[in-house]
Protein backbone atom coordinates (compact mmCIF):
# COMPACT_ATOMS: atom_id res chain seq x y z
CA UNK A 1 0.00 0.00 0.00
CA UNK A 2 1.47 3.32 -1.15
CA UNK A 3 1.34 5.93 2.26
CA UNK A 4 2.05 9.82 1.81
CA UNK A 5 5.48 10.64 4.00
CA UNK A 6 4.72 13.29 6.07
CA UNK A 7 8.98 13.77 6.42
CA UNK A 8 10.21 16.51 4.75
CA UNK A 9 11.11 15.73 1.17
CA UNK A 10 14.01 13.76 0.65
CA UNK A 11 14.09 12.61 4.30
CA UNK A 12 14.00 9.45 5.10
CA UNK A 13 14.11 7.30 8.74
CA UNK A 14 17.24 4.85 8.64
CA UNK A 15 18.50 2.04 11.79
CA UNK A 16 21.56 2.27 13.23
CA UNK A 17 22.83 0.46 9.93
CA UNK A 18 21.75 2.81 7.55
CA UNK A 19 19.11 0.42 6.64
CA UNK A 20 15.79 2.52 5.17
CA UNK A 21 12.79 2.21 7.76
CA UNK A 22 9.26 2.39 6.60
CA UNK A 23 8.55 4.36 9.93
CA UNK A 24 10.89 5.08 12.88
CA UNK A 25 11.74 3.39 16.02
CA UNK A 26 13.95 3.60 18.66
CA UNK A 27 17.60 4.99 17.80
CA UNK A 28 16.57 5.72 14.35
CA UNK A 29 17.76 8.64 12.42
CA UNK A 30 16.35 10.97 10.17
CA UNK A 31 18.75 11.65 6.89
CA UNK A 32 18.38 12.53 3.82
CA UNK A 33 18.59 9.65 1.00
CA UNK A 34 21.66 11.20 -0.82
CA UNK A 35 23.76 10.27 2.16
CA UNK A 36 22.45 6.37 2.07
CA UNK A 37 24.37 3.53 1.60
CA UNK A 38 24.78 2.26 -1.84
CA UNK A 39 22.94 -0.91 -0.84
CA UNK A 40 19.73 1.05 -0.37
CA UNK A 41 20.04 2.39 -4.03
CA UNK A 42 18.58 0.74 -7.19
CA UNK A 43 16.71 -2.44 -7.66
CA UNK A 44 17.28 -5.70 -5.88
CA UNK A 45 17.82 -8.77 -7.52
CA UNK A 46 14.70 -10.52 -6.05
CA UNK A 47 12.70 -7.54 -7.39
CA UNK A 48 14.41 -8.06 -10.47
CA UNK A 49 13.67 -11.68 -10.81
CA UNK A 50 10.15 -11.25 -10.14
CA UNK A 51 9.73 -8.21 -12.77
CA UNK A 52 11.33 -10.86 -15.19
CA UNK A 53 8.15 -12.66 -15.31
CA UNK A 54 6.20 -9.88 -17.17
CA UNK A 55 8.82 -8.43 -18.55
CA UNK A 56 11.61 -11.23 -19.71
CA UNK A 57 13.17 -8.65 -22.17
CA UNK A 58 14.89 -7.00 -18.73
CA UNK A 59 18.67 -7.22 -18.74
CA UNK A 60 20.72 -5.86 -16.12
CA UNK A 61 23.81 -3.66 -16.96
CA UNK A 62 26.91 -5.11 -15.28
CA UNK A 63 28.40 -1.81 -14.89
CA UNK A 64 25.52 0.30 -13.30
CA UNK A 65 25.82 -2.85 -10.85
CA UNK A 66 25.81 -1.69 -7.26
CA UNK A 67 26.34 -3.86 -4.53
CA UNK A 68 23.84 -6.78 -4.93
CA UNK A 69 21.24 -3.92 -6.43
CA UNK A 70 21.06 -2.93 -10.18
CA UNK A 71 21.63 0.47 -11.22
CA UNK A 72 20.22 0.37 -14.44
CA UNK A 73 18.59 -1.91 -16.67
CA UNK A 74 17.24 -2.26 -20.48
CA UNK A 75 14.06 -3.59 -21.39
CA UNK A 76 11.76 -3.71 -24.09
CA UNK A 77 8.06 -2.31 -23.74
CA UNK A 78 5.60 -1.86 -26.55
CA UNK A 79 4.14 1.10 -27.60
CA UNK A 80 2.49 3.33 -30.52
CA UNK A 81 4.22 4.97 -32.99
CA UNK A 82 2.55 8.55 -32.23
CA UNK A 83 -1.13 10.10 -31.63
CA UNK A 84 -1.80 10.10 -35.33
CA UNK A 85 -0.35 6.75 -36.33
CA UNK A 86 -1.39 3.93 -33.70
CA UNK A 87 1.24 1.78 -35.37
CA UNK A 88 2.53 -0.91 -32.62
CA UNK A 89 6.37 -0.03 -31.98
CA UNK A 90 8.77 -1.83 -29.62
CA UNK A 91 10.74 0.90 -27.59
CA UNK A 92 14.41 -0.29 -26.60
CA UNK A 93 14.44 1.80 -23.35
CA UNK A 94 17.54 2.56 -20.78
CA UNK A 95 16.15 2.68 -17.43
CA UNK A 96 18.32 4.48 -15.06
CA UNK A 97 17.26 3.55 -11.17
CA UNK A 98 20.33 4.11 -9.59
CA UNK A 99 18.55 6.87 -7.29
CA UNK A 100 15.66 4.49 -6.93
CA UNK A 101 13.37 4.02 -4.46
CA UNK A 102 14.35 7.95 -3.09
CA UNK A 103 14.19 9.17 -6.83
CA UNK A 104 11.87 8.66 -9.62
CA UNK A 105 13.18 5.84 -12.53
CA UNK A 106 14.21 7.54 -15.85
CA UNK A 107 13.77 6.02 -18.95
CA UNK A 108 15.49 6.75 -22.16
CA UNK A 109 14.73 5.22 -25.82
CA UNK A 110 17.88 4.10 -27.29
CA UNK A 111 15.93 2.29 -30.10
CA UNK A 112 13.95 3.48 -32.73
CA UNK A 113 16.68 6.26 -33.13
CA UNK A 114 15.94 10.48 -32.37
CA UNK A 115 14.78 10.34 -36.23
CA UNK A 116 12.05 8.10 -35.92
CA UNK A 117 10.18 8.15 -33.44
CA UNK A 118 7.11 10.28 -33.69
CA UNK A 119 6.03 10.03 -30.24
CA UNK A 120 5.48 13.45 -28.32
CA UNK A 121 6.29 12.69 -24.95
CA UNK A 122 9.64 11.31 -26.15
CA UNK A 123 12.07 14.42 -25.72
CA UNK A 124 14.35 15.09 -29.10
CA UNK A 125 17.78 12.69 -28.88
CA UNK A 126 20.49 14.10 -26.36
CA UNK A 127 23.22 12.87 -24.72
CA UNK A 128 23.16 11.73 -20.76
CA UNK A 129 26.25 10.59 -18.54
CA UNK A 130 24.10 7.24 -17.96
CA UNK A 131 25.34 6.32 -21.70
CA UNK A 132 28.20 8.63 -22.81
CA UNK A 133 27.99 8.80 -26.83
CA UNK A 134 24.94 6.39 -27.25
CA UNK A 135 21.82 9.65 -28.35
CA UNK A 136 19.18 8.73 -26.15
CA UNK A 137 15.94 10.17 -26.12
CA UNK A 138 14.39 10.91 -22.46
CA UNK A 139 10.62 9.52 -21.83
CA UNK A 140 8.20 12.57 -19.89
CA UNK A 141 6.13 10.16 -17.88
CA UNK A 142 5.21 12.41 -16.12
CA UNK A 143 3.77 16.35 -15.73
CA UNK A 144 5.22 16.38 -12.71
CA UNK A 145 8.00 14.78 -10.71
CA UNK A 146 8.08 15.88 -6.95
CA UNK A 147 5.17 13.50 -6.51
CA UNK A 148 7.44 11.14 -5.95
CA UNK A 149 9.23 12.12 -2.95
CA UNK A 150 6.18 11.81 -1.21
CA UNK A 151 5.25 8.35 -1.85
CA UNK A 152 6.32 5.72 0.39
CA UNK A 153 5.62 1.48 0.10
CA UNK A 154 6.72 -1.71 -1.27
CA UNK A 155 9.90 -1.24 -3.45
CA UNK A 156 8.39 -3.91 -6.13
CA UNK A 157 4.76 -2.42 -5.73
CA UNK A 158 6.29 1.39 -6.93
CA UNK A 159 8.50 0.04 -9.19
CA UNK A 160 5.70 -1.65 -10.97
CA UNK A 161 3.21 1.39 -10.84
CA UNK A 162 5.66 3.34 -12.11
CA UNK A 163 6.40 1.03 -15.05
CA UNK A 164 2.99 0.19 -15.60
CA UNK A 165 2.76 4.30 -16.10
CA UNK A 166 5.43 4.06 -18.74
CA UNK A 167 3.74 2.05 -20.85
CA UNK A 168 0.74 4.19 -20.37
CA UNK A 169 2.79 6.96 -21.69
CA UNK A 170 4.04 4.79 -24.77
CA UNK A 171 0.30 3.64 -25.23
CA UNK A 172 -1.36 6.83 -24.97
CA UNK A 173 0.50 10.06 -26.26
CA UNK A 174 -0.78 13.61 -24.42
CA UNK A 175 -0.44 15.82 -27.17
CA UNK A 176 -1.41 18.31 -24.16
CA UNK A 177 2.49 17.74 -22.85
CA UNK A 178 3.93 17.46 -25.83
CA UNK A 179 7.94 16.96 -25.35
CA UNK A 180 9.13 17.00 -28.95
CA UNK A 181 9.96 19.70 -30.89
CA UNK A 182 9.50 19.22 -34.35
CA UNK B 1 -4.30 -29.97 -10.60
CA UNK B 2 -1.74 -28.76 -13.27
CA UNK B 3 1.62 -26.73 -12.29
CA UNK B 4 2.86 -24.63 -14.65
CA UNK B 5 6.58 -23.70 -14.13
CA UNK B 6 8.75 -21.23 -15.42
CA UNK B 7 11.28 -22.59 -17.26
CA UNK B 8 14.41 -20.64 -16.57
CA UNK B 9 13.53 -19.84 -12.24
CA UNK B 10 11.57 -21.29 -9.76
CA UNK B 11 8.39 -19.66 -9.36
CA UNK B 12 5.82 -21.45 -10.51
CA UNK B 13 1.67 -21.02 -10.45
CA UNK B 14 -0.97 -24.07 -9.80
CA UNK B 15 -4.29 -24.21 -11.67
CA UNK B 16 -6.99 -26.85 -11.33
CA UNK B 17 -8.49 -25.91 -15.03
CA UNK B 18 -10.65 -28.60 -16.90
CA UNK B 19 -12.53 -27.32 -20.14
CA UNK B 20 -11.62 -26.64 -23.88
CA UNK B 21 -10.15 -23.53 -23.94
CA UNK B 22 -6.72 -23.91 -25.54
CA UNK B 23 -3.80 -23.52 -23.15
CA UNK B 24 -2.64 -20.28 -25.12
CA UNK B 25 -5.86 -18.59 -24.94
CA UNK B 26 -5.94 -19.45 -21.19
CA UNK B 27 -2.20 -17.78 -20.65
CA UNK B 28 -3.62 -14.43 -22.77
CA UNK B 29 -6.95 -13.90 -20.63
CA UNK B 30 -5.07 -14.65 -17.14
CA UNK B 31 -2.40 -12.15 -17.88
CA UNK B 32 0.91 -15.13 -17.67
CA UNK B 33 1.61 -13.45 -20.67
CA UNK B 34 5.02 -11.07 -20.79
CA UNK B 35 3.61 -7.53 -21.17
CA UNK B 36 6.89 -6.35 -22.89
CA UNK B 37 6.04 -8.36 -26.25
CA UNK B 38 8.46 -11.01 -25.22
CA UNK B 39 7.72 -14.49 -26.39
CA UNK B 40 6.57 -16.91 -24.32
CA UNK B 41 5.25 -20.57 -24.82
CA UNK B 42 3.98 -23.54 -22.81
CA UNK B 43 6.34 -26.50 -23.08
CA UNK B 44 5.94 -29.98 -22.10
CA UNK B 45 8.64 -31.80 -20.34
CA UNK B 46 10.07 -32.91 -23.80
CA UNK B 47 10.23 -28.93 -24.97
CA UNK B 48 7.72 -29.22 -27.14
CA UNK B 49 5.36 -26.00 -27.98
CA UNK B 50 1.77 -27.11 -26.36
CA UNK B 51 0.18 -23.54 -26.55
CA UNK B 52 -2.74 -25.28 -29.03
CA UNK B 53 -3.47 -28.10 -26.33
CA UNK B 54 -7.26 -27.77 -25.22
CA UNK B 55 -6.62 -27.38 -21.05
CA UNK B 56 -7.84 -31.02 -20.63
CA UNK B 57 -5.10 -32.45 -22.72
CA UNK B 58 -2.57 -30.81 -21.26
CA UNK B 59 0.19 -32.82 -18.87
CA UNK B 60 -0.05 -31.86 -15.31
CA UNK B 61 3.27 -30.28 -15.49
CA UNK B 62 4.24 -27.26 -17.86
CA UNK B 63 6.99 -24.93 -18.16
CA UNK B 64 6.42 -21.51 -19.25
CA UNK B 65 9.73 -20.11 -21.29
CA UNK B 66 11.34 -20.37 -24.69
CA UNK B 67 12.14 -23.89 -26.46
CA UNK B 68 16.05 -24.68 -26.12
CA UNK B 69 16.83 -23.52 -29.92
CA UNK B 70 14.97 -20.10 -29.22
CA UNK B 71 16.69 -17.58 -27.55
CA UNK B 72 16.04 -13.98 -26.77
CA UNK B 73 19.40 -12.00 -26.40
CA UNK B 74 20.52 -8.41 -25.83
CA UNK B 75 23.85 -7.94 -27.80
CA UNK B 76 26.28 -5.64 -25.95
CA UNK B 77 29.00 -6.65 -28.04
CA UNK B 78 29.50 -8.09 -31.87
CA UNK B 79 32.47 -9.67 -33.01
CA UNK B 80 33.20 -10.23 -36.84
CA UNK B 81 34.22 -13.65 -37.43
CA UNK B 82 34.96 -14.13 -41.22
CA UNK B 83 31.64 -13.51 -43.06
CA UNK B 84 29.62 -13.90 -39.65
CA UNK B 85 28.64 -11.72 -36.97
CA UNK B 86 29.04 -13.48 -33.38
CA UNK B 87 28.47 -12.47 -29.54
CA UNK B 88 29.47 -14.50 -26.68
CA UNK B 89 26.81 -15.38 -23.90
CA UNK B 90 27.94 -15.16 -20.15
CA UNK B 91 27.96 -18.99 -19.90
CA UNK B 92 30.81 -18.68 -22.82
CA UNK B 93 28.58 -19.81 -25.79
CA UNK B 94 29.29 -18.93 -28.96
CA UNK B 95 26.50 -17.29 -31.00
CA UNK B 96 26.85 -16.88 -34.93
CA UNK B 97 24.19 -14.89 -36.71
CA UNK B 98 24.02 -12.84 -39.73
CA UNK B 99 23.38 -9.27 -39.60
CA UNK B 100 23.99 -8.67 -35.70
CA UNK B 101 24.46 -5.34 -33.90
CA UNK B 102 25.52 -4.04 -31.10
CA UNK B 103 23.28 -2.69 -28.09
CA UNK B 104 20.57 -4.33 -30.11
CA UNK B 105 17.68 -6.84 -28.35
CA UNK B 106 17.29 -9.92 -30.72
CA UNK B 107 14.61 -12.93 -30.84
CA UNK B 108 16.79 -15.68 -32.19
CA UNK B 109 16.13 -19.30 -33.56
CA UNK B 110 19.08 -21.71 -33.47
CA UNK B 111 19.45 -23.63 -36.12
CA UNK B 112 22.59 -25.68 -35.85
CA UNK B 113 24.70 -26.47 -32.50
CA UNK B 114 28.23 -27.58 -32.57
CA UNK B 115 31.25 -27.81 -30.60
CA UNK B 116 34.23 -26.78 -31.08
CA UNK B 117 37.33 -28.59 -30.26
CA UNK B 118 38.10 -26.46 -27.40
CA UNK B 119 34.41 -27.48 -25.57
CA UNK B 120 32.45 -24.48 -26.90
CA UNK B 121 29.79 -24.31 -27.81
CA UNK B 122 29.22 -22.56 -31.22
CA UNK B 123 24.85 -22.17 -31.77
CA UNK B 124 24.40 -20.61 -35.44
CA UNK B 125 21.26 -19.26 -36.08
CA UNK B 126 18.56 -16.45 -37.15
CA UNK B 127 16.34 -13.28 -36.31
CA UNK B 128 13.02 -13.31 -36.37
CA UNK B 129 10.82 -10.48 -35.57
CA UNK B 130 7.60 -10.85 -33.31
CA UNK B 131 5.80 -7.58 -34.67
CA UNK B 132 4.31 -8.54 -37.42
CA UNK B 133 5.22 -10.54 -40.08
CA UNK B 134 8.50 -12.99 -38.51
CA UNK B 135 10.97 -12.48 -41.56
CA UNK B 136 11.18 -9.40 -44.25
CA UNK B 137 12.63 -8.39 -47.60
CA UNK B 138 16.30 -8.82 -47.14
CA UNK B 139 16.11 -10.65 -43.35
CA UNK B 140 19.33 -12.80 -43.35
CA UNK B 141 18.49 -16.46 -42.36
CA UNK B 142 21.15 -19.50 -41.75
CA UNK B 143 19.80 -22.81 -42.87
CA UNK B 144 20.65 -26.15 -44.51
CA UNK B 145 20.15 -26.62 -48.10
CA UNK B 146 18.06 -29.64 -47.99
CA UNK B 147 19.27 -33.15 -49.61
CA UNK B 148 16.52 -33.59 -51.60
CA UNK B 149 13.70 -30.79 -52.79
CA UNK B 150 14.01 -27.17 -52.34
CA UNK B 151 11.88 -26.35 -49.59
CA UNK B 152 13.02 -25.07 -46.27
CA UNK B 153 11.37 -24.35 -43.04
CA UNK B 154 11.76 -21.49 -41.18
CA UNK B 155 10.68 -21.05 -37.29
CA UNK B 156 7.13 -19.44 -37.11
CA UNK B 157 7.04 -17.75 -33.63
CA UNK B 158 3.36 -17.78 -34.06
CA UNK B 159 3.44 -21.52 -33.92
CA UNK B 160 6.67 -22.25 -31.89
CA UNK B 161 7.68 -24.47 -34.91
CA UNK B 162 9.55 -24.31 -38.14
CA UNK B 163 6.38 -24.50 -39.72
CA UNK B 164 6.94 -21.38 -42.44
CA UNK B 165 7.68 -23.50 -45.45
CA UNK B 166 9.75 -21.30 -48.48
CA UNK B 167 11.25 -22.37 -51.90
CA UNK B 168 14.78 -21.57 -52.45
CA UNK B 169 15.15 -19.29 -55.77
CA UNK B 170 15.27 -20.99 -58.98
CA UNK B 171 18.51 -19.54 -59.55
CA UNK B 172 20.02 -21.22 -56.81
CA UNK B 173 23.21 -23.87 -57.69
CA UNK B 174 21.75 -26.78 -55.40
CA UNK B 175 23.50 -29.62 -57.12
CA UNK B 176 27.14 -27.70 -56.02
CA UNK B 177 25.95 -27.17 -52.51
CA UNK B 178 23.17 -29.71 -51.23
CA UNK B 179 23.41 -30.69 -47.69
CA UNK B 180 25.62 -26.98 -47.06
CA UNK B 181 24.69 -24.68 -43.84
CA UNK B 182 24.48 -21.41 -45.66
CA UNK B 183 23.00 -18.05 -45.14
CA UNK B 184 20.03 -16.73 -47.23
CA UNK B 185 18.23 -13.71 -47.65
CA UNK B 186 14.27 -13.68 -47.84
CA UNK B 187 12.34 -12.07 -50.14
CA UNK B 188 8.94 -11.32 -50.56
CA UNK B 189 7.70 -9.12 -53.29
CA UNK B 190 4.20 -8.11 -53.49
CA UNK B 191 2.03 -10.51 -55.48
CA UNK B 192 5.09 -13.28 -55.60
CA UNK B 193 5.32 -16.10 -53.00
CA UNK B 194 8.23 -15.28 -50.62
CA UNK B 195 11.83 -17.31 -51.87
CA UNK B 196 15.19 -17.80 -50.30
CA UNK B 197 17.89 -16.50 -52.48
CA UNK B 198 21.85 -18.60 -51.13
CA UNK B 199 24.36 -15.63 -50.26
CA UNK B 200 27.78 -16.76 -50.85
CA UNK B 201 29.35 -13.53 -49.78
CA UNK B 202 28.11 -13.93 -46.15
CA UNK B 203 28.47 -17.97 -46.06
CA UNK B 204 31.12 -19.80 -44.87
CA UNK B 205 32.08 -22.93 -47.30
CA UNK B 206 33.77 -25.61 -44.78
CA UNK B 207 37.60 -26.41 -47.40
CA UNK B 208 36.38 -30.05 -47.30
CA UNK B 209 32.68 -29.41 -48.04
CA UNK B 210 31.50 -31.96 -50.62
CA UNK B 211 27.68 -31.42 -51.78
CA UNK B 212 25.45 -34.50 -50.70
CA UNK B 213 24.56 -36.19 -54.03
CA UNK B 214 21.73 -38.56 -53.60
CA UNK B 215 19.60 -40.32 -56.30
CA UNK B 216 15.38 -39.53 -56.41
CA UNK B 217 13.85 -42.08 -54.77
CA UNK B 218 12.55 -44.13 -57.37
CA UNK B 219 8.84 -45.49 -56.16
CA UNK B 220 8.78 -48.73 -54.51
CA UNK B 221 8.20 -51.60 -57.24
CA UNK B 222 6.23 -54.24 -55.74
CA UNK B 223 7.56 -57.81 -56.25
CA UNK B 224 4.94 -59.64 -58.44
CA UNK B 225 5.30 -63.89 -57.76
CA UNK B 226 2.56 -66.62 -59.22
CA UNK B 227 2.31 -65.05 -62.64
CA UNK B 228 3.44 -66.78 -65.75
CA UNK B 229 5.52 -64.81 -68.53
CA UNK B 230 3.58 -66.17 -71.74
CA UNK B 231 5.91 -65.77 -75.29
CA UNK B 232 3.66 -65.65 -78.50
CA UNK B 233 3.92 -68.28 -81.33
CA UNK B 234 3.73 -67.40 -84.74
CA UNK B 235 2.26 -63.92 -85.78
CA UNK B 236 1.81 -60.99 -83.16
CA UNK B 237 -0.96 -60.48 -81.43
CA UNK B 238 -3.64 -58.76 -82.67
CA UNK B 239 -6.02 -56.28 -80.95
CA UNK B 240 -9.64 -58.12 -80.58
CA UNK B 241 -11.62 -55.18 -79.22
CA UNK B 242 -10.68 -52.11 -77.46
CA UNK B 243 -8.39 -53.23 -74.15
CA UNK B 244 -8.33 -57.32 -75.56
CA UNK B 245 -5.38 -58.48 -77.65
CA UNK B 246 -5.76 -61.92 -79.56
CA UNK B 247 -3.05 -63.73 -80.01
CA UNK B 248 -1.46 -67.79 -79.71
CA UNK B 249 0.45 -68.68 -77.34
CA UNK B 250 1.45 -72.21 -76.83
CA UNK B 251 -0.94 -73.68 -78.93
CA UNK B 252 -3.70 -72.13 -77.22
CA UNK B 253 -5.74 -69.19 -78.67
CA UNK B 254 -5.54 -66.50 -75.95
CA UNK B 255 -7.82 -63.50 -75.00
CA UNK B 256 -5.37 -61.22 -73.27
CA UNK B 257 -6.84 -58.72 -70.74
CA UNK B 258 -4.96 -56.17 -69.63
CA UNK B 259 -1.65 -54.93 -70.11
CA UNK B 260 -0.95 -55.37 -74.27
CA UNK B 261 2.30 -57.42 -74.78
CA UNK B 262 5.19 -55.89 -74.84
CA UNK B 263 6.86 -55.49 -78.35
CA UNK B 264 8.62 -58.97 -78.28
CA UNK B 265 5.19 -60.51 -78.08
CA UNK B 266 5.24 -61.66 -74.59
CA UNK B 267 3.02 -60.69 -71.47
CA UNK B 268 2.88 -61.25 -67.70
CA UNK B 269 -0.44 -62.40 -66.80
CA UNK B 270 -2.12 -65.32 -65.02
CA UNK B 271 -4.82 -67.48 -67.21
CA UNK B 272 -8.08 -67.28 -65.08
CA UNK B 273 -9.85 -69.73 -67.29
CA UNK B 274 -9.61 -72.52 -70.35
CA UNK B 275 -12.65 -73.33 -72.60
CA UNK B 276 -12.89 -74.70 -76.15
CA UNK B 277 -14.42 -71.68 -78.40
CA UNK B 278 -17.00 -71.69 -81.34
CA UNK B 279 -14.45 -72.93 -84.09
CA UNK B 280 -13.22 -76.03 -81.65
CA UNK B 281 -10.21 -73.78 -80.36
CA UNK B 282 -8.77 -74.14 -77.12
CA UNK B 283 -8.83 -71.05 -75.82
CA UNK B 284 -7.60 -69.03 -72.79
CA UNK B 285 -8.51 -66.09 -70.94
CA UNK B 286 -5.27 -64.15 -69.25
CA UNK B 287 -5.45 -61.66 -67.14
CA UNK B 288 -2.08 -59.54 -67.96
CA UNK B 289 -0.44 -57.48 -65.17
CA UNK B 290 1.31 -54.24 -65.09
CA UNK B 291 5.19 -54.94 -64.30
CA UNK B 292 5.35 -51.29 -62.27
CA UNK B 293 4.24 -49.45 -59.84
CA UNK B 294 0.78 -50.31 -60.21
CA UNK B 295 -0.81 -53.47 -61.25
CA UNK B 296 -3.24 -52.11 -63.29
CA UNK B 297 -4.08 -48.45 -65.46
CA UNK B 298 -7.07 -46.21 -65.83
CA UNK B 299 -9.24 -48.03 -68.49
CA UNK B 300 -7.09 -51.52 -68.24
CA UNK B 301 -9.79 -54.86 -69.11
CA UNK B 302 -10.28 -57.50 -66.75
CA UNK B 303 -11.72 -60.81 -67.09
CA UNK B 304 -13.76 -61.34 -63.81
CA UNK B 305 -16.71 -63.90 -62.96
CA UNK B 306 -19.37 -62.35 -61.46
CA UNK B 307 -20.64 -63.19 -58.24
CA UNK B 308 -23.62 -64.63 -58.02
CA UNK B 309 -25.04 -61.36 -55.87
CA UNK B 310 -23.22 -58.43 -54.90
CA UNK B 311 -20.75 -56.37 -56.79
CA UNK B 312 -17.49 -57.53 -55.08
CA UNK B 313 -15.65 -59.80 -56.97
CA UNK B 314 -11.75 -60.94 -55.99
CA UNK B 315 -8.79 -61.78 -58.76
CA UNK B 316 -5.28 -63.10 -57.79
CA UNK B 317 -3.61 -60.98 -56.00
CA UNK B 318 0.39 -61.41 -57.45
CA UNK B 319 1.74 -58.89 -54.65
CA UNK B 320 0.17 -60.92 -51.78
CA UNK B 321 0.32 -64.44 -54.09
CA UNK B 322 -3.57 -64.65 -53.10
CA UNK B 323 -6.56 -64.62 -54.53
CA UNK B 324 -7.54 -61.54 -52.83
CA UNK B 325 -7.59 -58.41 -54.93
CA UNK B 326 -11.16 -57.16 -54.37
CA UNK B 327 -12.88 -55.84 -57.01
CA UNK B 328 -15.95 -53.96 -56.63
CA UNK B 329 -18.10 -54.25 -60.26
CA UNK B 330 -20.15 -51.28 -61.68
CA UNK B 331 -23.04 -52.27 -64.21
CA UNK B 332 -22.87 -50.60 -67.67
CA UNK B 333 -24.94 -47.50 -68.15
CA UNK B 334 -29.17 -48.33 -68.27
CA UNK B 335 -28.31 -52.20 -67.24
CA UNK B 336 -28.54 -54.13 -64.06
CA UNK B 337 -25.60 -56.09 -62.54
CA UNK B 338 -28.27 -58.75 -61.68
CA UNK B 339 -28.31 -59.48 -65.53
CA UNK B 340 -24.55 -60.48 -65.10
CA UNK B 341 -25.01 -62.63 -62.38
CA UNK B 342 -22.36 -65.76 -62.47
CA UNK B 343 -21.25 -64.75 -66.04
CA UNK B 344 -17.75 -63.86 -67.22
CA UNK B 345 -17.27 -60.36 -68.18
CA UNK B 346 -14.75 -57.91 -69.10
CA UNK B 347 -14.34 -54.92 -67.38
CA UNK B 348 -12.98 -51.57 -67.17
CA UNK B 349 -10.71 -49.92 -64.40
CA UNK B 350 -12.34 -46.85 -63.31
CA UNK B 351 -10.61 -43.58 -63.15
CA UNK B 352 -12.36 -42.89 -59.67
CA UNK B 353 -10.68 -45.14 -57.32
CA UNK B 354 -11.70 -43.92 -53.52
CA UNK B 355 -10.53 -46.56 -51.49
CA UNK B 356 -6.73 -48.09 -52.26
CA UNK B 357 -7.69 -51.69 -50.70
CA UNK B 358 -10.28 -51.89 -53.49
CA UNK B 359 -10.27 -51.28 -57.34
CA UNK B 360 -13.47 -49.81 -58.95
CA UNK B 361 -14.39 -51.60 -62.33
CA UNK B 362 -17.44 -51.26 -64.86
CA UNK B 363 -18.57 -53.44 -67.07
CA UNK B 364 -17.95 -53.34 -70.63
CA UNK B 365 -20.68 -54.62 -72.48
CA UNK B 366 -19.86 -54.77 -75.84
CA UNK B 367 -16.73 -56.23 -75.17
CA UNK B 368 -18.59 -58.68 -73.03
CA UNK B 369 -21.48 -59.77 -75.77
CA UNK B 370 -18.01 -60.18 -77.96
CA UNK B 371 -16.81 -62.81 -75.41
CA UNK B 372 -20.51 -64.13 -75.49
CA UNK B 373 -20.71 -64.41 -79.58
CA UNK B 374 -17.34 -66.09 -79.12
CA UNK B 375 -17.77 -68.60 -76.60
CA UNK B 376 -20.28 -70.58 -77.66
CA UNK B 377 -19.62 -73.31 -75.64
CA UNK B 378 -18.26 -71.94 -72.21
CA UNK B 379 -20.62 -71.30 -69.63
CA UNK B 380 -22.02 -67.58 -70.51
CA UNK B 381 -25.76 -67.50 -69.44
Amino acid sequence: MLMMNTNAHNLCWYDEFGNRLEGTKEGAFLAPWSICSAAQFGISDEIFQKLKFQYPSMKPIDKYKMGSNYGAFVITLPGVLSHLNQSRVSYRMLIDVRGYPHQKPLAYVFSPSDDEIKHCNIHNGGNFEIWPGQHLCFVCDSDDSNYWSTLKGDDLLLFVTWLEQLSKVLNNPNINSSARGE
Amino acid sequence: MMRLQMKDSDQQIELVADSSLLLKDFLNNNGLMPRDGSLRYALDQHDNVINNLPLSETPSVMYLGLPERVMSIWVDRVLEDGVQTKTKMENGDEVFVPGLSTNEHYNLYISRITKSKSGIVRKNGYCFRTNGAAYQENDLVYVRIPISGDEISLFNPITGSNSIKIKLDQSTPLSKIRGLWCVCSYHSQSGLKAYLQYRPEHTFIPPSFKPIQREEKQPLKPKLAGLNRYRRRGKNPKPWGPGITIGRFKDWLTYIAGAPPSPKGTILGRRVRTFTDAHNNSAQLINSYRDGEKLFETGDTIHIQMPKSGDLSTIFNPISKKNDLQIKVHPPRAKKLSMFSKCWVITRVCKSQNNPDILNVVIDSTLSELHKSNFSRSSFS
